[in-house]
């Protein structure tokens, strides 16, 4: 019995030794020099602001990221055209989906009620309303079409008798593809 | 020998016709997974808000036949206004806390009109007209002023003044107010009294309104004229209040009930959006929005029908001088029934009509609800007002009305 143990052992042993085989696969990357959809200054970007400050949006190098600085008082304070979400090509539309990684909340101090939107428009249709006040994923319904732009502008309503923060943030992401599916 | 389709097709899926089939199938294929292949690119894109006190604040007008609650953070109104068939079109009659909405002309640079906190006999604040004067100099406080949207019946004028000082016992001092048209430059009514009181005392009068037209702009001005004086010497002429009223044929009210003040040195375009309306009976309802010179293009109901739904834009700063503000919401109305509510929006931008950051703040406007409030603003409403500021200059002007016709020069 212990002999005919050590012998099946050993049969196994030998089925489950460390071979390895390998096969060769080639990723070949090729960047794409100018990103079929880009970020842009919208038309009040540089604009002043209330209390004599500037509307300061800020266009990363290749046009793919954005930072934005408001200043906002109580009731509600639209922001009209802050960004341009472009899309340069000539034959393809893209599906935008919006990721609100980091919302605006109370942990920013802004007073309990605060309300923010980020808004998208075609030109003259709202396409986007999302809520900046909580995190997730929209994906909008109709793709940006070859030469679009899409207007991205910002809503904000702080209730009165309430203090003000110094400062508050949050961090969306602007996702884009040629499909029509969430992003991972 | 005949191909028949069986033929055909064993031929198409044999050898090297399948091979070619299949590659061409798969490049086809090929072509459309590269392009809807499921890629995606993220941007980032991060939003800082640095939130500002609000740079456009809200008041009360403190006018009378208005009642005005202010939000906490002077970012939202609710007004009643009380139409009725006496409408007291002079804004801050009283000069309780300040001199808003007055303005200053005089014969010479020497005398000035003076806001001062308190007065021997007075209730709150005064307007002091002083200098040194001579035979004919003059000064006078005046404001602009609307006459009801309704047939005018009839007028009244109280005025509360004392003399603190005159240049003689010999001076020939009258006190004086009309009415003045400054669309054909002619005064269209004006009274004079021998001004001898040391303490506050009233005087009334009936104001002919036969050459008075409604909803029109007028100035009206009160004031101090020398008649006749041995020696150039120092005058102080003081005035508490001046009340003047009109008695319509409908119920009307015509004044402003809102004030608007930029809080930083930076320009705003303001305007107002109807946003709900609640409308019974058929009144005409006009709302403006206005700045120190300008008044917009109304919010208008009429017949009880809205027609308007927005004001014109008006530009707002912050006024030069701490007496001022830098707008306000004018409401008339006449034909006024019950249960009128509009829902309004003060929208203002900072960059341009539209432009830049635009906030927007909420007003509910109520016109002739039962008369539960009563007059506001009045002095006695503010009895426990207590102002710092004992003595600030009011603005001048360069207003010249024909001045105390009747006035006699004769020192006797």
């Amino acid at each position: 019995m212990r002999t005919s143990t050590i012998i099946l052992a050993a049969l196994l042993a030998t089925v489950f030794a460390s071979v390895f085989v390998y096969y060769p696969v080639d990723v070949t990357l090729q960047p794409v020099s100018s990103p079929p959809v880009v970020l842009a200054p919208g038309s009040n970007a540089g604009g002043t602001d209330l209390g004599g400050e500037t509307i300061t949006v800020s266009i990363g190098a290749s046009q793919a990221s954005a930072s934005i600085t408001l200043h906002p008082t109580y009731q509600q304070t639209y922001y009209h055209n802050i960004t341009v979400i472009k899309n340069t090509d000539t034959a393809n539309s893209y599906y935008i989906t919006i990721i609100v990684n980091d919302a605006f909340d109370s942990t920013d101090g802004l007073p309990s009620g605060t309300q923010a939107y980020l808004i998208i428009t075609d030109g003259t249709t709202q396409i986007a309303n999302i809520t900046l006040t909580g995190t997730g994923s929209t994906q909008i319904a109709t793709p940006i079409p070859a030469n679009g732009n899409w207007t991205v502008s910002f809503q904000f309503i702080i209730p009165e008798g309430t203090s003000l923060p110094t400062t508050a943030g949050a961090s969306f992401q602007v996702v884009y593809s040629p499909t029509n599916e969430l992003p991972p | 020998m005949v191909e028949t389709p069986e033929d055909r097709f064993r031929i198409v899926f044999s050898g090297r016709h399948t091979l070619a089939f299949i590659l061409v199938l798969s490049l086809f294929t090929l072509q459309f997974l590269t392009v809807y292949a499921s890629v995606f690119t993220y941007y980032p894109v991060s939003t800082s808000l640095s939130p500002v006190p609000p740079p456009l604040v809200l008041s009360s007008s403190g006018v009378p036949d208005t009642s005005v609650y202010i939000g906490a953070n002077a970012t939202s109104a609710n007004a009643t206004v009380i139409a009725s068939s006496l409408a007291r079109v002079l804004a801050n009659p009283d000069f309780y806390s300040n001199a808003d909405y007055w303005y200053c002309s005089s014969s010479t640079a020497s005398i000035g009109c003076y806001w001062l906190a308190s007065d021997t006999g007075a209730s709150g604040g005064v307007v002091s007209i002083s200098g040194t004067v001579g035979n004919g100099d003059y000064g006078l406080v005046y404001q602009y002023f609307e006459t009801p949207r309704s047939a005018l019946v009839g007028g009244s004028l109280t005025v509360s003044y004392r003399v603190e000082s005159t240049p003689s016992s010999l001076s020939l001092i009258y006190g004086v107010a009309g009415i003045y048209d400054p669309v054909n430059s002619t005064t269209v009514w004006s009274t004079t009294w021998a001004a001898s009181a040391t303490s506050y005392t009233s005087v009334s009068y009936t104001v002919d309104v036969t050459s008075l037209e409604p909803g029109r702009a007028y100035i009206f001005y009160t004031g101090v004229y020398v008649a006749f004086t041995l020696w150039s010497g120092t005058l102080d002429y003081r005035v508490d209040s001046a009340y003047l009223e009109f008695t319509t044929a409908d119920r009307t009210f015509n004044n402003i009930v809102v004030d608007l003040n930029v809080t930083d040195a930076a320009t705003y375009y303001a305007r107002l959006v109807l946003l709900d309306a609640n409308i019974t009976g058929a009144p005409d309802v006009n709302v403006t929005i206005e700045n120190t010179t300008y008044e917009s293009t109304p919010i208008r109901v009429e017949g009880g029908l809205v027609v308007s739904w927005e004001t014109g834009w008006v530009m707002m700063v912050q006024p030069g001088n701490p007496l001022y503000v830098s707008g306000h919401i004018r409401v008339s109305t006449s034909k006024a029934s019950e249960n009128i509510t509009l829902h309004l929006g003060l929208e203002y931008c900072s960059g341009s009509p539209g432009g830049g950051a635009c906030v927007t703040y909420p007003i509910v406007l109520v016109v002739d609800p039962p008369s539960a409030y009563g007059g506001a603003g009045t002095e006695a409403a503010n009895a426990t007002y207590a102002m710092p500021v004992s003595r600030v200059e009011l603005a001048r002007g360069s207003l010249q009305p024909s001045l105390c016709d009747g006035c006699t020069t004769d020192a006797g």
